[in-house]
């Protein structure tokens, strides 16, 4: 699905904490497991990825290391701390909001 | 792959224009341009032509000039200079040639104590002294503004700021530069030193020539370089 930007920053920015929180990753490394990870359920432009990394690193939630990798550099970027702490406020509110849309959906005078 | 010598180089000038600082806004492309090269050898690994990899890579990834766009419209990734230029390039000059003033004398003073703790008598003779007389004021009341001025205007050069804040700093750092003064009494018994800043009205005509000398010095190689900034990104766009 081609989900609206606006609906996909806030996603994007949920889930690239998340995957960030197992591992550092490079940007390739993260399309290929937010393709995996969403079960291919959700598509964005993957140079969108780094607006969004870039981002999350200024603000102090992410920062990046570079790496040469078989002759390639790689920017590998791990969350923070206050990444972490982040993550977690952004994981209830996200759980809050579908849980209510779930409510709704399953409601059967909606249905 | 989008190698670095063919992508158009208007991308990184708008990029840094915009205000994204010059460090991240190469790295940010090279990612871009690593990540599409990895996307065409994956596609190339499962049996895509060239051309088909590199059509799918281009689908995947976006454009470069969408990437520029996105990247335009987060304005959390401008650097605090292109928020606050007059902070940057006409303050913080003047902040910088104070520091390194104060911190300059204490290194002299540093030295000397530390020369005159391993036992030199520091007299007139002293090449020490010798050396700070012959060094230390060209260096202090020259060298420094003019090289803390031109510093700035370097940075604000590269990152493509607009002239006015940084010209605006070599003024001010030159002109404070101007202010300060610096001595070296060579008295056979007991040489001293001495540095102040302030302004005398009997020595104005001096204080001015050098504030003027110093500005030129600096200000004019600076708007030629941005002149020169100038016309090439004219003939590039």
């Amino acid at each position: 699905m081609h989900a609206s930007s606006s609906l996909m920053s806030g996603i994007s920015e949920l889930l690239l904490l998340r995957l960030l929180s197992e591992r550092q990753m490079y940007g390739y490394e993260l399309a290929r497991a937010i393709r995996a990870a969403t079960r291919q359920a959700i598509s964005v432009g993957e140079g969108v990825l780094y607006p969004a990394l870039h981002s999350l690193e200024r603000r102090g939630w992410l920062k990046a290391r570079r790496c040469t990798v078989n002759g390639r550099t790689r920017v590998y970027y791990a969350l923070t701390r206050a990444g972490l702490r982040h993550l977690k406020k952004i994981t209830q509110e996200w759980r809050r909001i579908s849980g209510g849309v779930d409510a709704a959906l399953l409601d059967a005078r909606y249905a | 792959m989008l190698a670095m010598h063919n992508r158009p180089p208007r991308s990184l000038d708008r990029l840094i224009q915009a205000g994204i600082a010059p460090r991240r806004a190469r790295r940010i492309l090279q990612e871009f341009a690593e990540h599409h090269a990895d996307v065409v050898a994956e596609r190339q690994a499962l049996g895509d032509s060239d051309h088909d990899a590199t059509v799918a890579a281009g689908a995947r990834l976006g454009t470069e000039r969408q990437l520029v766009a996105t990247l335009l419209g987060r304005p959390e990734l401008r650097s605090w200079t292109h928020r606050r230029p007059s902070i940057a390039f006409a303050l913080a000059p003047v902040l910088s040639f104070a520091l390194a003033f104060v911190a300059s004398l204490l290194a002299l003073i540093a030295l000397v104590e530390w020369r005159k703790a391993h036992g030199d008598a520091l007299g007139a003779a002293s090449p020490v002294i010798h050396w700070i007389g012959t060094y230390a004021g060209p260096y202090l009341l020259w060298a420094l503004p003019c090289a803390v001025a031109a510093l700035f205007a370097l940075a604000a050069a590269r990152r493509r700021e607009s002239s006015i804040w940084p010209c605006v700093g070599i003024v001010a750092v030159c002109c404070v530069g101007a202010l300060t003064n610096f001595s070296v009494s060579m008295s056979p018994d007991a040489p001293s030193m001495g540095a102040g800043v302030g302004i005398g009205t009997d020595h104005l005509g001096a204080t001015l020539l050098r504030a003027g000398s110093a500005t030129a010095l600096v200000l004019l190689p600076f708007l030629r370089a941005r002149w020169l900034q100038r016309h090439d990104l004219a003939a590039l766009s």
